[in-house]
């Protein structure tokens, strides 16, 4: 989501259309981003009712506070905080922790050099079940790891707007990624039976 | 991880990103792992939203707007009645109060009406300064 001068000039009017209660702005601005915010708000709280409910919430909000916007990053930048700020203290009411230590393999060889070379991924990945496995990987990362891989690489926002989306450093933003791809790289290698 | 290896893997990962992005296959069987691993990660997510969320959203909008217009009208209102009906009813003592607060006004303790002051502009900084830190920024 690169913010270029056209693109910032699309968000200025976008907004100043819906301020100005022009009918079917805000509509058009809610069918713009409603899979951006699902995106996000689904990766976070898994959970299909709660994520609409929650989707709402955000669009209600983002629209109540519209006026707020000054245009200093891209509209989808700011609604995905918005998204984000909502879906995180619905977690946090459900005392549901957004990161989650998991332990590092310090000690003895590892399990990354104990993969066949030669084990042909490529064929095993056509294979939907191989998908699924990946995806239950996906679902057992930290709340905050699914949202940072779902805006990089399924939204494909930079290190900086997620930085800003997320309210981390960016260098924290870029650690998460590593460790997130790393994980997933190994739980994928163990559920497919090529790690004990 | 020791930093040698973790370099190694940030390598890796750079490396199948690109891969992927170009459509190219790697030799590399490390880097195909991490491809597979971005493959999956780039997979939409099935969407549950209903097909008329975006006019079914902005109805709501809408109609929440209108009912604060009318909330923002009714408290309005009553404050005006509020206002009127207290100076309807101190009016006619209006007069008595204000020749007595003038007599009494002198002996009042200078300290204490500059600490009043004072305390209430510290407030409102204070208040100012929240409201202005607690907006959501773009």
């Amino acid at each position: 989501m690169a913010v270029s001068a056209a693109g910032m000039s699309e968000d200025q009017d976008m907004v100043a259309a819906v301020l100005a209660r022009t009918p079917g702005a805000f509509e058009r601005l809610v069918a713009q981003y409603q899979r951006l915010v699902w995106s996000m708000v689904y990766r976070l709280v898994q959970h299909p009712e709660d994520a609409r409910e929650l989707c709402q919430d955000v669009f209600l909000r983002v629209y109540q506070r519209l006026d707020q916007f000054r245009g200093d990053s891209a509209l989808g930048t700011w609604i995905a905080r918005v998204a984000f700020s909502v879906a995180s203290r619905h977690l946090q009411r459900k005392k549901l922790p957004m990161v989650s230590a998991f332990p590092d393999d310090e000690d003895g060889e590892s399990p990354l050099e104990q993969v066949g070379d030669d084990f042909d991924l490529e064929a095993a990945c056509a294979d939907a079940e191989l998908m699924g496995h990946l995806n239950q990987a996906i679902e057992a990362l930290s709340p905050l790891q699914r949202t940072l891989v779902t805006l990089y690489h399924l939204e494909e926002m930079g290190i900086a707007e997620i930085a800003k989306v997320c309210d981390l450093p960016e260098g924290t933003v870029k650690s998460y990624l590593f460790r997130a791809r790393h994980r997933l790289r190994e739980q994928l290698e163990t559920r497919i039976g090529v790690l004990p | 991880m020791n930093p040698q290896e973790l370099e190694r893997q940030a390598r890796l990962q750079a490396a199948a990103e690109q891969a992927e992005r170009l459509g190219i296959a790697s030799a590399d069987p490390e880097i195909e792992r991490y491809r597979a691993v971005i493959r999956a990660l780039r997979r939409p997510l099935p969407m549950s939203l209903p097909a008329d969320f975006a006019r079914q959203v902005a109805e709501q909008a809408e109609r929440r707007h209108a009912s604060a217009g009318l909330e923002a009208w009714l408290t309005r209102t009553m404050m005006l009645m509020m206002i009127v009906v207290g100076l309807a009813l101190t009016l006619p003592t209006l007069g008595t109060a204000l020749e007595t607060t003038m007599v009494l006004m002198p002996r009042l303790p200078v300290g204490f009406v500059v600490a009043a002051i004072l305390s209430i502009g510290v407030v409102w900084l204070i208040d100012l300064g929240w409201t202005r830190g607690h907006t959501i920024a773009a």
